[in-house]
This record gives structure tokens, sequence and C-alpha cells, in this order.
């Protein structure tokens, strides 16, 4: 198997079970109390990351743009969390927030100058659509007066 | 960049202490699931810029975008999660769209 192949499961692997635990840990905490623990999570892993670094060699504006980075991703893993813990299913928020490249894009296209390719378009197009759809909730069954569209929750990015 | 990303969530957390109930929930299995989450989502980070410095961009980025199809199984099966036919659709969508958004 290819190294980048074997790297790319992998990454399916440990994101894929973060989001069964991002669920199953907002049944157990609040979701400050988990964006806490799982950034204590993160700093597990500096010893193993530190040696092989060149923090030294950044500018300024690139540490900026990474701490940044890092924020922003937690304040969006916190919006997940709550997200989960106000009944929204792994299942569903998960794929949902995994759409956050369309916001990429959009900032991408104002802010750099960039252009979209067509499968790109194509793409955004179908991501709204799949918003939509992945909002819409069912009645629960003897329950009356729920359903219809309802906003879907937002969160997270590539961790 | 996954140092860096671990300062801005340590800056980060005291505020989001501060802002919240100021409790720090510390039932072992939630303290457990969180740490967990921290470990597996860095380690994944760690593997994916590994993954597309050996690999071609174009072809890892959409590879591992699949990743909540997993989540989608596991929550099936541990979860007892079940979506209806409107959402499947929507999932299967969000899919495709986070793969054509990848090239």
């Amino acid at each position: 198997m290819a190294s980048w192949m074997y790297y790319s499961f992998l990454v399916i692997l440990l994101w894929g079970i973060v989001g069964l635990f991002q669920k199953l840990g907002t049944n157990r905490a609040s979701p400050s109390s988990l964006v806490i623990w799982l950034t204590v999570g993160y700093g597990l892993l500096l010893p193993w990351l530190l040696p092989d670094s060149n923090l030294l060699g950044l500018t300024w504006g690139d540490f900026l743009i990474g701490v940044l980075g890092g924020i922003t991703n937690g304040l969006g893993v916190w919006a997940l969390f709550a997200s989960l813990e106000t009944g929204a299913k792994a299942s569903v928020a998960v794929p949902l927030t995994a759409l956050n490249p369309v916001i990429t894009i959009m900032l991408a296209l104002v802010f750099l100058g960039e252009r979209l390719t067509r499968l790109q378009w194509i793409g955004i197009s179908l991501a709204i659509l799949a918003g939509v759809l992945i909002s819409y909730e069912t009645r629960p069954e003897g329950i009356a007066g729920a359903g219809g569209l309802s906003p879907g929750p937002v969160g997270s990015g590539r961790h | 960049m996954q140092i860096l990303f671990t300062i801005g969530m340590a800056i980060l957390a005291p505020p989001v202490f501060l802002f919240s109930t100021r409790r720090i929930d510390t039932n072992k299995t939630g303290v457990m699931y969180g740490i967990l989450i921290g470990v597996f989502a860095g380690l994944g980070g760690i593997a994916y810029f590994a993954a597309m410095r050996v690999g071609k961009a174009s072809i890892v980025g959409p590879v591992t975008s699949l990743f909540p199809l997993l989540t989608i199984v596991l929550a099936a099966i541990f979860l007892n999660e079940r979506m209806n036919k409107v959402q499947v659709v929507g999932v299967v969508l969000a899919l495709a769209s986070i793969l054509l958004l990848s090239f």
C-alpha cells in the first residue's frame, strides 16, 4: 500500500471515530468541559511533536495564523458539541459540519480573489441542497406539532 | 501546525470556562471521551499532513474527506441512530459535494 494511502485511511479511521466520541462525550459532559478536556488531549501530543517542530523559524504572521486556526477550530467544535448535546445525531451533524470547505471557498473568493472550477461550483450547489435535506426532521411518532425544516447544526472543520 | 492549533485551543479554553457555567465536568467517562477526542483528532491531523506531504493533494483531499461515512456507520452500530430518507439523500449529496469541493 502506498504510504499516502496508509496515512489517508488512518485519517478516516481517527476522524471517523472522533465523530462517535463527540456524541458519546456530550452525553457525559458539557460542551465547554469537552473543549477543555480535548485541549488537554491535544496537549498530550506536544512532547511527541515539539522535537520535530520548527516553531522558532516561523514568522509572527505564520504563528498568528496557526493560533487563530486553533481558536476558530475550538469555537467550531464547541458549537458542534452544543448541537450534539441538544439532540443532533452524530450521523447528521458530522456530515453537515464536514461541509465547512464551502465557507473556506467563499472566503477565498472574496478575500483572495480565487476562482472556482466548474466542479467546485457544482459541489457548492450540492452542499447547500444537502444542508437543507440533512436538516429535515420528520415528526416523531405520536407527537404532534414537530417536523418540517429546521436549522442544521454547525461546527468544526478539518480537525 | 498541530502545535499552533494546540496553542490556539489553550488560549480559547479559559474564556470558554469563564463564559460558560464556570464548572468543569469531571465525570470520568466524559473526561475520557474529551481527552480521546483531542488525541484522536490531533493524531488524525498529523496523519493528514503526512498524507499531504507524500501524496497528491488532489487525491488525498477527496479520500480523507470521506471520514463522515465512518461516523455514520459507527453511529448506526453503537448509537442505533437512524436517518429518514430525506436525510440519507442529504448525506449522500453532502459526501458528493465534499468530494467535488476537494478538487
